[in-house]
């Protein structure tokens, strides 16, 4: 009887037609698990190899002397840093008191190359006739009425290019002019006295600033020595390191080769190869240990004169631009002297033999503060300046981003007219559509200049960082992710508010309570997990974002100058997603910075797993309360 | 007091009327903002770039701009002290019948002469690829999920394998995909050369001069629109989804009623009605990926490429196929890239930049807009 | 009425005497549809004050529709509309242009068919009618939440867990928790729309006999259609067929002796 109601049809390997479509489908339903495998197995295999590569690569940095070298290196980028203020501070006074007179000996100059350059004959003239007072009279004379046409005819945009002298000097120099000796090369009176003035009244300054320059003097001479030698270390040693390798390449050449000779040759070669069991770093790096105390004889010479000079700095200046950078150079003149011992103190510490930790090493690609990598000297491979640099944009970003997006759900679920909400809601969808290349390409030539442009307004300088420096920072790329993190926050709030059951408002409206105090009493609170979700998962699409940030965020790998305070906003800064996009297409695979750059993509994929799995469970757990 | 008797159900202080009226303006003000701010992008792009594609006198429409492919500019300053400014092979062909022209300050800037059929051609490739590939897993992995699925352990991973692939950044899909499809050698190419260094495995194919070579697919358009499909089958399954969904139960017991199969009554009761939706809908999340330039920088994308993909390739017709597919292409999204990014900011490549990205900017926008008005018809119209 | 020194009688409304008409419904028609189809149709209708009222009908006959006119939360429709007549309480037209809606409702408080308490805890729950009033005083607000739980026969159950989340009472518990939050707002009428039809008979008696109490400070117009619990509570009632009132008197004699055929028909069960 029941054999009626039996399945009917062929089977293939013991299921039948339903179960293989059935099977089919559920094929490609898996394929989504499969594919976050193969995610994770591709970046978990390339990252992880990262570490061994990282450490082996350190322990060279160590055992060469590099490691020791480093310090002074870093000493002398610290130091250039104050001699480089110093000079910014000098030229800007420079300019602004002396800019007349800096304008009457740069247009002097200005003023030769036509004179030099078509005059020529006449100089010859000039030359030739010395002896002769006829023939010199007359040579003057044309030269004085070729001299006169040249300044006469001259454009003063070109001469004087900076605009920096008022029409009284501007005739009086055209005047001097004719008083030029292209024989002697004599400046005329006018000019020589403008540049006396200059002279005099910026010698105290001058000297104070020339000394800063050669303060450092004994440093860097040290730094060139130990950079050559330590540099050759690692080479020889990385080149021994593969000798064995090459050995075993060459011969297996010489075997294949027919030409005895070549044969022969090659063989050689390959016996040539020495291979030793260690590399002698000890003896290799005697030069450098020997120069612990010639380093800090360096730096105590550093310390005293560079004391001097700052003393010496002028502290009346009538630019106040310079002031505030001499200013700078004060303040930051105590710390740096402070910091100076400890880096001799850390650096006296290194010994080529000392052991590094496995963990030492991996630490410092999770908080080494230097990405820099294609360097001949060392890579450095710190992951804490993009991170914060991501970190940093993200946050800004969801700031602007939050009120506006659920403001705007709040307004549209609860309080806009129908006509508003069927039009909003796909609009806002329509800006998620907008492509991040886009975005960035606004960024560069429309809201850089724009922010640049009210930044500089004075009425906004109390904003932190205005007015800025940089077109392409932290805040121009915040404010764009802003915009793509809208859309999405704005979806799941709104329908987080459209789950809120009907009741809740109805029974909140019979007690007397008005629309906006519904919305902000019971709808908001109970809704608010799923608000909290929508932020989060904003957060993570903003985070992972690449193309806006660079285009936009300025590439510049350094961590924050947190000296700056809040205006560390409208600083440049490099992200995990942009060093990845910058870097990727030029590396080959299997190196060192190759996988870096996996790991900085493993590092962020566990960051946008770790914020869905968040935003998941505040859903599940804040969702039934 | 009779006053107030009257009528009590006056609010007795506007304190509250005032503030709902005050929050209301600032969460509408919110709202427009941002729409504003978006208006505001589309109308720059528009002004400065509509100029680009569009021209004055018939046919309006400036075609070299959409037919050539992207070269280099030359900038000079002839005879006269114009300043002029041509394509890199105009240029060439000026000089050669002009030898006496006189040609001063002369600048090069690379990518920003011509026009940009090259990358569109690329993204439109980029994208058929992609599309083929998610709509087939997308729709396939939908009917499970909806169709044959019960409450189990394996589609509680399913859906959580999508949620999280949905949060995961573009450029670690640009990873994956230039690890697993263009460095990895398991994916076959046929090719007439294999390459030494690559290939691990070939063998000759038979009745062919050609081989079969396991040497990864590199930087290649196949690589690429395979990566962007893995980016979007989050979004296609979630629209697939919904469109099933909104197929009502009835169809289906009806069908099962009549004694059709599960999978007869997935064709004739549930796709006919599901399939005009999964497709809009489906459109709107390939418009979002193919506006993505991260996944494709290092699986598919170059700035150069002399001519077109099917015309580089060759071979014998199932040769040239692997050809093609394996080429690398022009992308709109990576040449909007390198010419705003990667070389000088000039007025000369002004008109480039504006230009592609007004008419990348314009087709992204345009499908999105075609698929969000056609789902919101499917939408009403699916109220059975 | 954002000043905490605000006493908490309704001071400001007439104070009404028993059985004099504290609503009054005349030749009102109302449409959800912006007048194209009339759900009510030309009701007229006094409710005394200090009784309680129920509406009985079958289903769809317009009573939840009236009874959601009297405190104006069908303006939560876009399209709904009152076609023709007014709907005057304390002797005031609630459709008139300067009546705020949200000041009746605070007159005329309701309790739905289905509880509803908000995801809050108890305390919270009754006092919030008098917080969006802006009252901040701890006192005033424990005092309030006290009574209003007291009247509504709670506070023996809860006063020992106040903190505690709404949602953990049972059913029964949860109805009277939105009663107790509906009267701490002092209205001087109270709605209810089936108060008890998604509640266990036991629960139910109590909340029956919780109307019994409250009828003495509040005028109650409830929702049924158990028609032994309009029997049981009410002292008029009104029967509403269609979308028409049929016949209005007080409940002996709508149960007892009905006037209409149509009543006789559905009291006794006939339809309905």
């Amino acid at each position: 009887m029941a054999k009626h109601f039996q399945r009917t049809g062929r089977k293939l390997l013991g299921i039948d037609r339903q179960g293989w479509i059935k099977g089919f489908f559920g094929g490609n339903a898996t394929l989504s698990i499969i594919i976050l495998f193969l995610i994770c197995f591709f970046l978990i295999t390339e990252a992880v190899r990262f570490f061994p590569q990282h450490h082996e690569k350190l322990q060279l940095h160590r055992k060469s002397g590099q490691e020791y070298v480093n310090h002074i290196i870093t000493e002398m980028n610290e130091y250039s840093q104050l001699v480089s203020l110093t000079n910014q501070a000098y030229f800007q006074e420079l300019n602004e008191k002396y800019a007349l007179q800096r304008g009457i000996s740069n247009s002097f100059e200005a003023f030769l190359d036509p004179l030099e350059d078509d005059g020529e004959d006449l100089i010859e003239a000039l030359e030739d006739a010395e002896d002769d007072p006829e023939a010199l009279a007359q040579a003057q004379a044309d030269w004085r009425a070729f001299v006169s046409g040249v300044v006469e005819g001259a454009n003063r945009a070109d001469i004087d290019s900076f605009g920096r002298l008022d029409d009284a000097s501007w005739a009086a120099l055209k005047k001097a002019m004719i008083d030029y000796d292209p024989v002697e090369e004599e400046p005329p009176a006018y000019v020589t006295q403008a540049q006396q003035e200059l002279r005099d009244g910026m010698a105290r300054f001058e000297e104070a600033k020339n000394e800063i320059s050669s303060a450092g003097r004994e440093l860097k001479q040290l730094r060139q020595k130990l950079v050559k030698i330590a540099s050759k270390v690692k080479d020889d040693a990385a080149a021994e390191e593969s000798a064995a390798e090459r050995k075993k390449a060459l011969l297996a050449g010489a075997e294949t080769m027919t030409n005895e000779a070549e044969k022969a040759a090659q063989i050689e070669q390959a016996n040539a190869i020495v291979i030793r069991d260690e590399f002698p770093f000890a003896a290799r790096t005697e030069e450098i240990a020997a120069s612990k105390d010639a380093h800090k004889a360096a730096v105590a010479e550093l310390k005293e004169k560079l004391g001097i000079a700052v003393a010496k700095l002028p502290t009346e200046l009538s630019s106040e631009e310079a002031s505030a950078l001499l200013d700078q150079v004060r303040k930051a003149h105590p710390p740096f002297v402070k910091w100076l011992d400890e880096s001799v103190a850390k650096a006296s510490t290194w010994q080529w033999d000392r052991k590094l930790s496995f963990f030492g090493s991996a630490m410092k690609f999770f908080f080494g503060v230097d990405w820099v990598t294609n360097s001949s000297w060392h890579d450095f491979y710190g992951l804490l300046p993009l991170f914060i640099g991501s970190f940093e944009i993200s946050l800004i970003a969801i700031m602007f981003a939050v009120p506006f997006s659920i403001g705007a759900a709040i307004y549209v679920n609860r309080l806009a007219g129908r006509w508003e909400q069927t039009l909003i809601k796909p609009a806002i969808e329509l800006i998620q559509a907008i492509p991040s290349v886009v975005l960035g390409f606004f960024g560069i030539v429309v809201l850089g200049e724009g922010l640049r442009d009210l930044s500089q307004i004075e009425a906004l300088s109390w904003v932190p960082g205005f007015p800025m420096q940089e077109r392409l920072n932290v805040l121009n790329a915040g404010l764009l992710l802003a915009l793509m993190a809208v859309p999405t926050i704005f979806t799941l709030c709104e329908d987080a508010l459209n789950n809120v059951p009907r009741a809740y408002s109805e029974a909140s409206l019979a007690l007397g309570a008005s629309k906006l105090q519904t919305v902000i009493k019971v709808i908001v609170p109970t809704a608010i997990s799923g608000i909290l979700a929508a932020v989060l998962l904003g957060f993570g699409r903003v985070i992972g974002e690449t193309m806006v940030v660079l285009l936009v965020a300025g590439n510049k790998i350094a961590l924050p100058d947190w000296s700056a305070g809040l205006g560390v906003i409208t600083q440049p800064t490099h992200t995990m997603t942009g060093i990845i996009a910058q870097e990727m297409g030029e590396v080959t695979k299997g190196t060192l910075h190759f996988r870096a750059l996996f790991l900085v993509g493993l590092v962020l994929f566990t960051i946008s797993l770790c914020i869905n799995v968040a935003a998941q469970r505040i859903i599940k757990r804040l969702g039934h309360a | 007091m009779l006053e107030e008797s009257k009528n009590p159900f006056v609010a007795s202080s506007n304190r509250q009327k005032i503030i709902d009226r005050v929050w209301s303006v600032i969460f509408a003000g919110f709202t427009y903002f941002v729409l504003a701010c978006a208006l505001f992008i589309f109308g720059k792009i528009t002004y400065d770039g509509a100029p680009v594609l569009f021209q004055a006198e018939a046919p309006f429409i400036n075609f070299d701009f959409l037919f050539t492919s992207p070269q280099t500019l030359v900038e000079f300053r002839d005879g006269a002290g114009e300043l002029v400014r041509m394509d890199a092979s105009d240029f060439r062909s000026f000089k050669e019948e002009n030898p006496d022209a006189v040609i001063r300050d002369e600048h090069t800037f690379s990518y920003s002469g011509g026009g940009i059929l090259g990358p569109l051609v690329g993204t439109a490739l980029l994208v058929i690829v992609c599309m083929i590939v998610s709509l087939f897993i997308g729709v396939s992995a939908a009917v499970y999920l909806n169709e044959y699925a019960h409450h189990g352990k394996l589609v509680g991973a399913i859906r959580l394998a999508i949620m999280n692939l949905a949060g995961v950044p573009s450029i670690v899909y640009g990873l994956f995909g230039f690890a697993f499809f263009c460095l990895a050698p398991w994916f076959p190419v046929l090719t007439y050369e294999v390459n030494p260094e690559t290939s691990v495995f070939a063998f000759k194919v038979p009745m062919s001069k050609g081989f079969l070579s396991f040497e990864g697919w590199g930087n290649s358009l196949i690589a690429g629109g395979l990566t962007l499909a893995v980016m979007a089958l989050p979004v296609i399954i979630a629209a697939c989804e919904e469109s099933l969904k909104a197929v009502p139960k009835g169809f289906r017991e009806a069908s099962l009623a009549l004694g059709a199969t599960k999978w007869q009554m997935i064709r004739t009761a549930v796709l006919p009605y599901a399939t005009p939706g999964m497709l809009t809908a489906s459109v709107l999340g390939v418009t979002r990926v193919a506006g993505e330039t991260a996944p494709i920088m290092f699986t598919a994308a170059v700035a150069d490429k002399a001519k077109l993909p099917w015309q580089e390739a060759e071979g014998s017709p199932l040769f040239w196929f692997s050809d093609l597919l394996t080429q690398s292409v022009q992308a709109l999204p990576y040449h909007i890239y390198t010419v705003s990014a990667r070389i000088p900011d000039a007025d000369a490549v002004r008109d480039m930049r504006y230009g592609s990205v007004f008419v990348f900017l314009l087709l992204v926008m345009g499908f999105a807009m075609i698929s969000i008005v056609m789902r919101a018809r499917f939408r009403s119209k699916l109220k059975w | 009425m954002n000043d905490d020194s605000v006493t908490l009688d309704s001071a400001d409304a007439p104070v009404m005497g028993i059985d004099e008409t504290i609503i009054k419904i005349d030749d009102l028609s109302f449409s959800y549809d912006l007048g194209k189809t009339n759900t009510l149709r030309n009701i007229s209708l006094d409710i005394p004050a200090g009784k309680v009222t129920a509406f009985i009908g079958p289903s769809g006959c317009g009573k939840s529709t009236l009874l959601r006119c009297l405190n104006r939360m069908n303006d939560l429709v876009d399209t709904a509309k009152v076609t023709t007549g007014k709907i005057s309480i304390l002797d005031q037209d609630i459709n008139a242009p300067d009546v705020e809606a949200i000041e009746l409702r605070k007159h005329v408080g309701m309790v739905f068919q289905k509880y509803n308490p908000f995801p809050k805890s108890i305390y919270e729950n009754v006092a919030y009618g008098l917080r969006v009033q802006g009252i901040k005083n701890k006192g005033v607000l424990d005092e309030a939440v006290e009574e209003s739980l007291k009247k509504s026969a709670l506070w023996s159950e809860v006063k020992d867990r106040l903190d505690s989340s709404a949602l953990g009472l049972s059913g029964g518990q949860q109805q009277r928790l939105c009663i107790a939050r509906t009267i701490a707002v002092k209205p001087q009428i109270v709605l209810m729309d089936e108060p008890c039809s998604a509640l266990d008979p036991i629960a139910t008696a109590r909340i029956e006999e919780l109307i019994a109490e409250l009828r003495q400070e509040f005028t109650i117009v409830i929702v049924t259609h158990n028609m032994q619990q309009a029997t049981r509570v009410s002292d008029r009632t009104a029967f509403f067929y269609l979308g028409e009132l049929i016949e209005y008197a007080d409940t002996a004699k709508i149960f007892g002796n009905p006037s209409k055929k149509q009543t006789e028909d559905y009291v006794s069960g006939r339809f309905g």
